[in-house]
């Protein structure tokens, strides 16, 4: 007899099933030839809610395949409770080989990080997105701000960014900063921290972009242009973490986060928790170059 | 009676598809889909274009062949996936013989403004597409996202008139039509419509120069 061992599995690999996956797979493929666009798609239900990453799982569940290596983060850290329940049901539903090692990955699905080592040409990076349109804290209407995208009519963004200024002294805003791709689209970059923004211009990597809940995929293609909103005199920059360094590796060029000790001292730590472990254990990891860490 | 076609629909689809997802993003960087010995292949396509009609067509995805005389590529590609056959002012996907060109590219869907994914995909077959050049071989070159500076590939069996009416339609960004190429040899490159082409015809004047 001939032992059939297709379906030995309850699910179909990597749980989405084939129709759905092809649908997923064709409006990604719109997405990178229209760097910056938000492209609806299905967003198919999901054993977790909508919101809690179910975008970043579809992309990476549509493009995933035996051979990949998956690594995911929530907020720079591994052991996150979102990275450790999606990466157990990502490798349920695949049987991937799943590590914390960033330059091991071949798919690292994150949520509001980019990790500090630098990315490669064969790696893609896959963000969960909450809100995926950058216009919408101006403009409320859907058809409004799809029309204003397509006629690259931004005027209210500008004003808003300047209003912000006069009022505050600063672009107050903070992660998930509006960048401008390829001089076309703005897009909202996933709430990444500010220190991460300049990380996707002329980046090697894919980067993909999933919003489950709002049902939206966009993506920036390797080597594009990816400029965060600036004036001529009101510039861009990143948090400033100046008479910091992280307590544990004395490493000052990377985003920290703030601890407060039992006895009410204020530490420093690298959030990026395995480029905190490759410091700790003199591994020189390569970190991503960019003018704004260059300056420090 | 048809045979079975030998073609994991999970994860040759996958495979095939990540190549294409490579390729979108890095325009001009050649790809090779690894082979799957699919049977009873209609005559006038490369296996390399029916390939990516398994890993991207479904009953969603609807498509138009151009053909001379009696369907047979239309029929394959329905049977085995499900696709509807539309009109060409309708179709998702187009696939056209890079030499038998009938000036079919101006009628293509290419979105709105609102909307500029509701747009066809061009799947083009030609002869041979290298990294050198050779006798006859048009010069291509690309520029734009996903292209470091630019990237040059050499074609033969390309008609340059779809080259002329592509550029002709992809003026107006986003609105526009995406490339995919494919060769008998199971080579893949793609052109997104984000990126600027140019060429040169002939390019015998520099033999042999390999191009990254």
């Amino acid at each position: 007899m001939v032992e059939n061992n297709k379906y030995t599995n309850k699910y179909n690999f990597a749980f989405i099933d084939e129709a759905t996956k092809k649908e997923i797979r064709r409006k990604l493929l719109k997405a990178v030839a229209i760097p910056g666009y938000q492209v609806p798609y299905s967003s198919p239900e999901m054993p977790i809610s909508r919101g809690w990453g179910t975008g970043g799982l579809h992309v990476t569940l549509a493009i995933i395949g035996k051979d990949d290596v998956f690594k995911i983060i929530d907020q720079g850290s591994d052991a996150s409770v979102n990275a450790c329940n999606l990466r157990e049901f990502v490798h349920q539903m695949t049987n991937c080989k799943t590590t914390y090692n960033t330059a091991e990955a071949t798919l690292i699905q994150t949520r509001h990080r980019i990790t500090e080592e630098e990315l490669r040409d064969d790696q893609i990076y896959i963000y969960q997105v909450p809100q995926p349109e950058p216009l919408r804290s101006v403009e409320r209407y859907e058809f409004k701000t799809r029309q204003m995208h397509g006629e690259a009519d931004y005027a209210k963004m500008w004003v808003s960014l300047y209003e912000s200024y006069v009022r505050d002294g600063d672009i107050m805003l903070g992660a998930g900063y509006p960048v401008m791709v390829n001089k076309r689209y703005i897009l909202a970059p996933s709430p990444i921290p500010k220190w991460d923004v300049p990380n996707l211009n002329h980046s090697n990597a894919l980067h993909l972009f999933g919003a489950g809940r709002e049902k939206r995929l966009y993506a920036i293609p390797p080597y594009t242009i990816v400029d965060p909103l600036e004036f001529e005199d009101v510039k861009f920059h990143t948090e400033n973490f100046s008479g910091t360094e992280c307590y544990r590796t004395g490493y000052k060029k990377a985003f920290m986060d703030e601890l407060y000790f039992d006895d009410g001292t204020k530490h420093f730590l690298i959030n990026d928790s395995n480029f905190l472990d490759k410091l700790a254990e003199d591994m020189e990891p390569k970190q991503h170059a960019n003018k704004y860490i260059d300056q420090l | 009676m048809q045979k079975a076609i030998i073609y994991d629909e999970v994860f040759d689809a996958q495979l095939h598809y990540r190549m294409l997802l490579d390729s979108m993003a890095r325009p001009g960087k050649i790809n090779v889909l690894h082979d799957v010995d699919v049977q009873q292949i209609p005559a006038g396509i490369n296996k390399t274009s029916l390939l990516i009609a398994l890993a991207l067509l479904n009953t969603d995805a609807s498509f138009y062949v151009e053909e001379k005389t009696d369907n047979e590529i239309a029929k394959y590609i329905a049977l085995h996936s499900s696709a509807p056959m539309v009109s060409v002012q309708n179709a998702d996907f187009v696939f056209v013989s890079g030499l038998q060109y009938t000036g079919l590219i101006p009628s293509l869907k290419r979105g709105t403004l609102s909307y500029p994914e509701d747009s066809a995909t061009i799947i083009i077959d030609v002869d041979s597409i290298s990294s050198l050049a050779s006798a006859q071989s048009l010069q291509l070159t690309l520029k734009g996202p996903g292209v470091k500076d630019t990237q040059t590939i050499y074609l033969t069996g390309l008609n340059p008139a779809i080259l002329d009416d592509v550029k002709e339609q992809n003026m107006e960004f986003p609105l526009g039509i995406d490339l995919i190429l494919t060769d008998n040899k199971n080579c893949i490159v793609c052109i997104p419509r984000s990126n600027e082409i140019t060429y040169i015809t002939n390019s015998t004047t520099d033999n042999g120069i390999h191009r990254s």
